[in-house]
């Protein structure tokens, strides 16, 4: 069997499979179909409409009881990105990385700045093997549909997640977490309608939208985390008050250096 | 020097802070270094790079500076991600060791911790060298 994509002029692209006449009989593929063209680097512009709560008021959450008791439990220095573990959706989309899209025939490959994070989406209709019952992971597993000009891409089967939904602050996000994102684009604008639902971290599901921008310059990768780097910001967190969301974040003033204002 | 002051304004920063505004995100966003660094007081330091380790999550300019009694302590100056400081054109190279610079500041929360972030760094030659996460150009979630 060859897969070809073939590029076409505009906005769309053309999927051609080219079956060979004996072998895949009986096996069913995903028709040629015009899908919107997502393929190209993406710079972050931010939430819409304007951003200013982008993507979520942390301290707006409606937690479940599980939810609000770990959070509260949460202190910064036990977050794993300090151990360079890498972001997942939806906290991955809000971050202000660059990101690019690969389209092929049978899945979608999204591949980002932050954290070396590379993403594959697979397509309906190609019979891709679902995910059994031990297969979760640290991504989940993602599965998308073209619905007219959009991307449909869904996302389970995670892991744990201690910052799952929110690394600052230690939102967590549990095995339940399903993450949904319909991709459209709208000339050099890319648009992501994300809902997040975890019933057994939130009392209702979380929706925000956030735009990026097309872009020519290549992604800056890798992005290289290392691990004693990685961890050497816990030192300047206040071993007295090491703060969650809900913390005041005073503390007592740092030593040395000239405050400013004070001259 | 304060964060108002009016410092010697170089074609550099100019273009830096063009190049922030072609990525501009709210500051409103996440500042995932209030953890950490209080956002809401700035100090000031002046002293001689010792190094520039231009290394992700986060590069970490050190710098001696004199303490009340002389004596030389070395503070650490948390920078934006590679990536991002790549768009401004803040490069492994920019600052040379033994170089002398001013910084303005977010002050760690730790007491006996001596480190700032979001800084502003000003050279000899006057040109300022400003973290996005300072300027507000990008919003810093995660690490």
């Amino acid at each position: 069997m060859t897969v070809i994509v073939r590029r076409a002029c505009g906005s769309l692209v053309a999927a051609v499979l080219t079956a060979g006449a004996a072998g895949d009989a009986g096996v069913a593929h995903a028709q040629p179909a015009p899908v919107p063209d997502l393929t190209g680097r993406w710079a972050p512009v931010t939430c819409v409409p304007d951003g200013e709560t982008c993507p979520f008021v942390i301290a707006d959450l409606k937690l479940t009881r599980a939810g609000r008791k770990m959070a509260d439990a949460f202190e910064e220095p036990l977050g794993p990105k300090f151990d360079c573990v890498q972001a997942t959706v939806p906290s991955l989309l809000a971050d202000p990385y660059r990101f690019a899209v690969h389209q092929l025939a049978d899945r979608v490959i999204f591949e980002y700045e932050k954290d070396d994070v590379v993403r594959t989406i697979w397509l309906d209709g190609w019979g891709h093997p679902e995910p059994g019952p031990y297969d979760a992971s640290w991504q989940g597993h993602s599965r998308g549909r073209y619905e007219g000009d959009t991307l449909v891409v869904v996302t389970d089967r995670f892991l744990y997640d201690p910052t799952g939904l929110e690394d600052l602050g230690g939102i967590p996000s549990s095995t339940l977490k399903r993450v949904t994102e319909r991709y459209s684009r709208d000339g050099d604008r890319l648009r992501a309608e994300v809902l997040t639902e975890d019933p057994l971290i939130l009392e209702e599901p979380i929706e925000f939208t956030f735009e990026w921008v097309r872009g020519e310059d290549p992604l800056f990768l890798p992005y290289g985390c290392e691990l004693d780097q990685a961890r050497q910001p816990v030192q300047f967190a206040d071993p007295e008050n090491v703060p969650n969301f809900r913390s005041s974040g005073q503390s007592e003033p740092s030593r040395g250096g000239v405050p400013v204002g004070a001259q | 020097m304060d964060r108002n002051t009016t410092t010697p304004a170089t074609t550099l920063a100019a273009v830096l802070a063009l190049a922030g505004a072609l990525f501009a995100v709210p500051a409103g966003a996440h500042h995932s270094q209030a953890p950490y660094f209080d956002q809401e007081r700035d100090v000031r330091i002046e002293g001689v790079v010792q190094r520039f380790d231009f290394r992700n999550p986060h590069p970490v300019l050190y710098v001696e500076v004199p303490d009340e009694h002389g004596n030389p302590q070395v503070w650490s100056l948390q920078f934006a991600s590679i990536a991002i400081l790549a768009r401004v054109g803040i490069k492994a190279d920019t600052f040379a060791p033994g170089e002398r610079i001013v910084a303005v500041g977010h002050p760690a929360r730790n007491p006996n911790a001596l480190g700032m972030a979001s800084v502003a760094v000003t050279k000899e030659d006057g040109t300022e060298l400003v973290d996005p996460l300072r300027s507000g150009s990008f919003a810093q979630k995660g690490r």
